[in-house]
């Protein structure tokens, strides 16, 4: 039995659990997962904060929509995965801020040095601004095999389709970014 | 090594990224193994590259992993001592449901049932609520539902029964037996709410249970059930438009779901029961036996709120 077979059965027994209203088993699943949500939202959003709220309302929504979990050969992280995306939509919604990207990302780099602020953000908000003008598959494909370095089968389980469909999104949205960015430059 | 056995440009770009990723190997040592490929190869793995090391997101901090945990186990522990026993009721029948042993046993039945009814499963398909058949081709459909796969495979099928139930209604009518149209607008009801639970796991367009044709198929039940309304006896009214507020309010889940939003992000039970609806399935809202039952007064409709 692989890894990702290992993890489902794993999993599996821990939702049924969770489903069966033990709390603690959640929690399992809360440590498991922590990590991997809070760096998707962090990605999303400008501050630690903020990032760390979300996260937990992910969960709180996830325990609450648990009784209509069907596994159907998807990992568990593909069913927080789409809560935390419909959660991130209702943020922007309801607080009428989108927040960039690169802003997101500024906030996240460790204490440089003030000459080397300037040139970072810069670059940060370059790659941003052309990352955020690509359609918003080209995006997320980004998002999650290059900037949070997920698999490429755990990419396909969050984004629904196949990992060979992957791959070409993958080709197709760095092409696109690069395109973007030496646009920028001339 | 050929262009054949190494794959297409976005098989080897992936399998370069993932070496460079998991540290088994350098972008230098990719464009090496793939000279053909090597200028583009270095492009797009460079910017990969680039684009990581600038927008990675930090860890979460220590101090939040720390008391998350607790917080949130907190948080749950509260919630679900404020449970509606409604709520309560529905999940424990939900996780019978989901026992193996009942999954087991309803899938050997229904392909005992399929194998060896074949020619009951067929004359059971025009039967009509109140028909000697009409339980068998229930199972039928519940089994099919139990052997599909994927959500979309099982929007598909609840669609189709869905049309079902309102042929059977509008076939009930037709032959004068207005004391079975609880069973078949029970159903639609029934039915209608699974297929809306399963509204964010669906493609958005494409074809039998995508939500654009789903979404196609609700419109067209209004249509019919305010065309069946009007042809009903007055006990049955209230019953059918119960289902029209029903389709509407599935209109609005979809519509909601298209726009980036969940099922789950609505309140529990909120598609199922609009407030102030009464208890029970329709035949005990105006239909079946007492026919000269006045009709209650059409519940007023809510917009579902998403929760805080």
């Amino acid at each position: 039995m692989g890894e990702d077979a290992r993890a489902l059965e794993n999993d599996a027994e821990l939702i049924a659990r969770a489903q069966g209203g033990e709390v603690e088993a959640f929690g399992e699943l809360y440590q498991r997962y922590l990590d991997l949500i809070y760096r998707y939202i962090r990605v999303r959003v400008a501050e630690d904060r903020v990032a760390e709220d979300l996260t937990e309302v992910v969960f709180l929504r996830s325990f609450e929509a648990l009784g209509r979990y069907k596994e159907r050969g998807r990992p568990f992280s593909a069913f927080l995965y789409q809560v935390a995306r419909n959660l991130l939509v209702d943020h922007y919604r309801q607080k009428k801020e989108e927040v960039s990207i690169e802003d997101a990302n500024q906030m996240a780099t460790s204490a440089p040095t003030a000459d080397e602020r300037v040139i970072q953000s810069e670059r940060v908000r370059e790659i941003g601004h052309a990352l955020t003008s690509l359609p918003s598959d080209y995006q997320e494909v980004i998002r999650l095999r290059v900037i949070i370095a997920l698999s490429t089968a755990e990419v396909a389980a969050w984004m629904g389709r196949s990992e060979g469909a992957i791959r070409v999104l993958l080709h197709r949205a760095l092409t696109a970014l690069r395109r973007r960015l030496v646009e920028s430059d001339e | 090594m050929n262009d054949k056995m190494n794959g297409s440009m976005p098989e080897i770009l992936d399998r370069c990224l993932s070496r460079n990723q998991s540290g088994t190997a350098t972008i230098k040592e990719c464009l090496q193994e793939h000279p053909e490929h090597a200028q583009t190869l270095a492009t797009l793995l460079g910017i990969a590259v680039e684009v990581h090391s600038e927008l990675a997101p930090p860890e979460p901090g220590e101090a939040f992993v720390s008391t998350a945990k607790t917080r949130l186990l907190n948080r749950l522990r509260a919630a679900q001592k404020g449970t509606p026993r409604a709520e309560a009721r529905r999940a424990r029948r939900l996780r019978w449901a989901r026992q193996p042993a009942y999954i087991l046993a309803s899938v050997v039945l229904a392909l005992g049932l399929l194998v060896m009814s074949a020619g009951v499963a067929r004359a059971s398909g025009g039967a009509l609520p109140g028909d000697a058949l009409y339980g068998v081709k229930r199972t039928i459909e519940e089994a099919r539902l139990a052997l599909t796969w994927t959500a979309t495979g099982d929007a598909a099928l609840l669609t189709q029964f869905i049309d079902g139930r309102l042929a059977e209604t509008e076939a009930l009518l037709a032959v004068g037996r207005e004391d079975d149209l609880g069973v078949s607008l029970a159903g639609y009801e029934d039915m209608l709410a699974r297929l809306i639970d399963l509204a964010d796991q669906t493609p958005i367009s494409g074809g039998p249970g995508s939500l654009e044709h789903i979404q196609a198929s609700l419109a067209r039940h209004i249509q019919t059930l305010q065309r069946v309304q009007v042809q009903v006896p007055p006990a049955a009214q209230e019953a059918i438009s119960n289902a029209i507020d029903h389709s509407n309010r599935g209109q609005e889940v979809i519509e909601y779901v298209r726009s980036g939003g969940s099922p789950s992000d609505l309140a529990p039970g909120q598609l199922k029961k609009t407030p102030g609806q009464p208890e029970g399935p329709p035949e005990d809202r105006g239909l079946g036996k007492d026919k000269d039952k006045t009709p209650k007064p059409k519940p007023k409709d809510e917009t579902p709120e998403p929760l805080p």
